[in-house]
């Protein structure tokens, strides 16, 4: 699809046909997608319908059997190396299990956000630089966790640590951030917080956010578009208000929302 | 549905079974036993008989010790004492380098031969066999080798301790890797981090603990290791044990030994010490 990249009017993202198989189970099977800059999506759907694999195949952490995926007229998936590694950068992940270092301080874990960014040497011995530090400790501090800046990972509550992936997230300086069920380990009060965070970053920044949601409440409240999965093809592209009893039929096989938050 | 009878037949087939094993299994065991004896030369008459000659080497190792010249007598037994402390300290000082270098590079190594970390498969192919190879010879054989190479002397002893301890090592710190939890190393691998800054960052402070711990307890192999290199001239405390049993100087013998023992003895107490302090450390926090 390069014609499309060279257009002026073409979108951020373009995603077309992916594919990804493990073994015999089609975890994509043929995903096509557009995304403005600066848009808010929450994906949503069943589990295993494919949106975990969708934001890893995004951030490129797993490469897709086939389809294109460009992004600004790039071929992301041709990318290799340092190219690879800095498209990485752009695209911040958040996971539902945080995935922070326990055995390291909060800020060390914020400042690994910055690596891409860093000559390797200084970086294997812990070396950062003072603005490495600033940042990470003025993304922090706009999380209101400065005051765990100090503290061991594994020392911090969910909703602490969720806050936290975020700060490592906002320091990568991403252009994108890709939030994997963000909020799924949390209760409702820390949900609240992160999913204001994440809103945040997209209004502020301009950042384009991309959220992997199991609550179609959530996803109505703070995103204007869903994307909804089912057995890895995109079987809703639009906007939240638009997912009416039927359309969730569709999705999730029944209109209940409580039987729907029970099966995701 | 199965009746009581059924299920009272069924144990009593697989009771006869497993007895029937059994006894296959003790009767291999005792004619392999004899068999090998055999091959071996292992003549249980002649250890009888030659018993006492066992016993009369350790008598003979005893020294003269009496109360009212105890002194004169101790600064006799240890009339070499100041040699064999530097000799001693030497042994300590291959140990600790060897096992600092050992360490070293089964770290960096680790992360390459661990399955779910390495950076590609063939290089954890040859990182395995090069673990493998290096811990598979003996420490003896390659001071064997590095005397002749480098000369009489403890630089010998370093490196044949430090080979050694590097593929031991190597291949415990590689299975403790693959044990690592995978989250937070592909969270620093989502933030576009370089293998090395992934492995240091994401996998590494999980493993320090238990990496620290082993290399303690190599250490104090390494202690045992190296006061028997002497034998082969790789320096330290041996080359004195050696010449001393070879001279047929029994009590320099035990001299030497109640001296090794009891460093040794030490140094593992106070290694094992450590060990838990680190170890114990680790699992509360991880609990908390």
């Amino acid at each position: 699809m390069t014609d499309a990249a060279t257009t002026p009017s073409s979108p951020f993202l373009r995603l077309e046909g992916i594919t990804k198989t493990y073994g015999s189970a089609r975890a994509l099977d043929g995903v096509s997608l557009e995304v403005a800059a600066g848009e808010m999506v929450a994906v949503i759907g069943r589990s295993g319908a494919g949106k975990s694999t969708l934001l890893t195949v995004i951030n490129r952490l797993i490469d897709p059997d086939g389809g294109s995926f460009i992004c600004e007229g790039r071929d992301v998936l041709a990318l290799r190396g340092r190219n690879l590694r800095d498209w990485r950068r752009q695209c911040a992940m958040v996971f539902q299990r945080f995935n922070l270092v326990a055995r390291l301080p909060v800020l060390t874990n914020v400042m690994t956000g910055r690596l891409a960014l860093r000559p390797l040497i200084p970086s294997l011995f812990g070396i950062f630089t003072e603005e490495d530090r600033a940042a990470a400790i003025e993304a922090l501090v706009a999380l209101d966790m400065g005051a765990q800046a100090l503290k061991r990972a594994d020392e911090l509550s969910g909703g602490q640590q969720q806050r936290v992936a975020i700060a490592r997230a906002m320091v990568q300086e991403p252009r994108i951030v890709l939030a994997d069920e963000p909020v799924a380990s949390l209760d409702p009060r820390n949900s609240e917080a992160v999913m204001d965070a994440l809103s945040k970053i997209n209004r502020e920044h301009g950042i384009t956010v991309l959220i992997n949601l199991h609550s179609v409440a959530l996803a109505r409240a703070y995103c204007p578009r869903a994307v909804a999965m089912s057995a890895g093809r995109v079987v809703y592209d639009g906007p939240t208000d638009g997912l009416t009893p039927q359309v969730l039929e569709r999705i999730y096989g029944t209109a209940d929302l409580d039987a729907i938050e029970d099966a995701a | 549905m199965t009746s009581v009878d059924q299920v009272q037949a069924a144990w009593a087939v697989q009771r006869r079974q497993r007895r029937g094993q059994t006894a296959l299994v003790l009767v291999a065991m005792v004619v392999a036993t004899l068999i090998s004896a055999n091959l071996g030369e292992v003549d249980l008459v002649r250890l009888w008989d030659r018993s006492d000659r066992l016993f009369n080497y350790f008598a003979r190792m005893v020294p003269t010790l009496a109360w009212e010249t105890l002194g004169t007598d101790l600064a006799r037994w240890y009339r070499r004492g100041s040699v064999w402390l530097r000799e001693l300290g030497i042994t300590f000082l291959i140990a600790i380098y060897a096992t600092f270098f050992g360490m070293l590079f089964a770290v960096l190594g680790a992360f390459v031969a661990a399955r779910p970390l390495a950076p590609a498969p063939w290089a954890c192919w040859a990182m395995r066999r090069l673990f493998e190879f290096a811990r598979t010879v003996p420490e003896l054989v390659f001071a064997v080798l590095f005397v002749f190479s480098f000369g009489i002397g403890p630089l010998a002893g370093v490196l044949a301790i430090g080979l050694h301890s590097m593929g031991a090592l190597g291949k415990l710190y590689s299975e403790v890797a693959e044990n690592a939890d995978p989250d937070p190393v592909r969270g620093v691998r989502a933030t576009g981090a370089s293998w090395p800054q992934i492995m240091r960052y994401g996998a590494l402070p999980q493993v320090a603990p238990a990496f620290l711990s082993y290399g303690l307890l190599r250490f104090e192999i390494n202690v045992r290791a190296a006061s028997v290199l002497g034998f082969v001239g790789a320096g330290g405390i041996g080359q004195e044990l050696y010449t001393a049993i070879k001279s047929f100087a029994y009590t320099d013998i035990s001299a030497i030994a109640i001296m090794l023992i009891v460093s040794v003895a030490l140094i593992d107490m106070i290694s094992e010490r450590l060990r838990h302090r680190i170890i114990g450390a680790a699992s509360l926090r991880a609990s908390a």
